[in-house]
């Protein structure tokens, strides 16, 4: 079977791969603005193959091959599910898009593609019955914060989270906007599909989630999660924190600073921010320093009704109580903290996006 | 009092205080890590960034780094292109 690329605007043309997948074929998606690289094709062509895109464990985006047959078995095809709309802000050629597409073509659904026209989003849900949406937690942090204050008595009975660490702050806040819905939060990776899966929303998952995918894992001494596939040992590139039968995930294992010999993980420094009452969004970030090496830096948006002054105090209070003396924060500055790539947290810095995932 | 030199001496003095000081002025003579300001390398990384961002310049690039606080002074006031006091 010869491989074609099929350039995806969006989840229509998706449907139409997926229509030719199912006749046998072998199909690579790209992005209408840029070829992604596919360095190893798949050997057994008696079966179909889709190329998803992948933003790769060293930042360098590729191609990853997933059997047709395989991305099926994972999808849920439950009777109550037939028809739904499935709302969703993950860009159509990646990994999560596509499970969240195929989730709606074997259930006879739709999809409704969201973007950061908040309020035109919140019309489209309510117009369109949308039962599901499926999106990094920032953008659904984001969806909460331009929408009415109180819980709604919407339709949406099902939210799917993944892509980036789901911090507690932002679980509390989408827990009380969407009372009824049941929530999934998955953690995968287009090399190794599905890792882990919950339904709580404290950011912690049950390691036996682990463990029913994957036989054999470990934590590295640095403290990587890595996984021991068909391939051999493969590393996800993320650190964990395991406590008793239950492990997270805290963030990239390059997110750290080096300040003065110290390595501080940034996600930590973050996610302790965002702690503190007011505060609704945070990322850190390392900056050169001639006396360190490197410092960290905050970047944080306050709740509308918080008062600067005072939240800027209790922040710092905070955090120079709960932090290691290497991991304070040294520079702090007040923006909006939006989104980068498909969805995940980042922000406008010196027009590139710098991008926390 | 210039307003640089003040505002140099705010800096350094909100943190020494914050790690417990109680000094009230700066002495430009003492050296960056003088043991009475109670400040470690960490907390001269701060000021340093603060300087960085409030002026724009980066005193370590110097050809002679500053090792006092009125050299520190100088190397600002020369990097914005005022004369030295």
């Amino acid at each position: 079977m010869p491989r074609n690329v099929a350039i995806i605007p969006d989840y229509a043309a998706l449907m139409e791969v997926f229509a030719q997948l199912h006749h046998g074929a072998i199909i690579q998606l790209s992005p209408p603005d840029q070829e992604i690289p596919s360095e190893i094709m798949p050997l057994d062509t008696s079966h179909s193959w889709l190329g998803v895109c992948s933003s790769g464990s060293t930042g360098v985006p590729k191609t990853v091959w997933k059997r047709w047959d395989a991305l099926l078995a994972e999808v849920n095809s439950g009777m109550g599910l037939a028809g739904w709309t499935w709302a969703t802000s993950f860009e159509p050629w990646s990994f999560a898009g596509v499970q969240v597409a195929l989730q709606a073509w074997k259930t006879q659904g739709r999809i409704l593609f969201l973007d950061n026209h908040w309020e035109r989003n919140w019309s489209r849900l309510s117009e369109d019955q949308a039962r599901a949406i499926s999106s990094t937690p920032t953008f659904l942090d984001l969806l909460v914060q331009h929408g009415a204050a109180q819980p709604a008595s919407d339709g949406i009975r099902q939210i799917t989270l993944g892509g980036e660490p789901l911090r507690p702050a932002i679980g509390k806040r989408i827990q009380h906007r969407f009372p009824r819905a049941r929530f999934t939060v998955i953690y995968a990776s287009a090399e190794l599909g599905v890792i882990l899966k919950t339904h709580r929303t404290d950011g912690w998952y049950e390691i036996d989630s682990l463990r029913r995918r994957f036989q054999n894992w470990r934590q590295t001494e640095s403290g990587a999660l890595e996984i021991e596939s068909e391939h051999g040992w493969q590393t996800t590139g993320d650190l964990i924190e395991v406590r008793e039968d239950d492990v997270r995930i805290i963030g990239r294992c390059d997110d750290v600073a080096n300040v003065a010999g110290v390595k501080v993980n940034l996600g930590k420094v973050a996610e302790c921010a965002e702690e503190v009452p007011g505060v609704r969004r945070a990322v850190a970030t390392a900056q050169a320093n001639p006396i360190t090496g490197q410092i960290v830096c905050l970047h944080y948006e306050l709740n509308a009704d918080v008062a600067p002054q005072a939240a800027r105090e209790n922040l710092e209070s905070h955090l120079r109580q709960h932090l290691p003396k290497a991991a304070w924060p040294r520079l702090w500055t007040e923006e909006t903290i939006g989104l980068g790539p498909n969805s995940k947290r980042g922000f406008q810095k010196s027009n590139s996006t710098v991008v926390y995932r | 009092m210039d307003p640089i030199p003040l505002r140099l001496e705010q800096m350094v003095l909100i943190v020494h205080h914050r790690n417990g000081g109680q000094l009230d002025r700066l002495d430009g003579e003492w050296r960056l890590l003088e043991p009475r300001l109670l400040l470690d390398s960490l907390d001269l990384a701060e000021i340093v960034a603060a300087i960085e961002k409030q002026w724009g310049i980066s005193p370590f690039d110097a050809a002679v780094p500053p090792k006092t606080w009125r050299e520190m002074t100088a190397c600002i006031l020369k990097g914005i292109g005022r004369p030295e006091p």
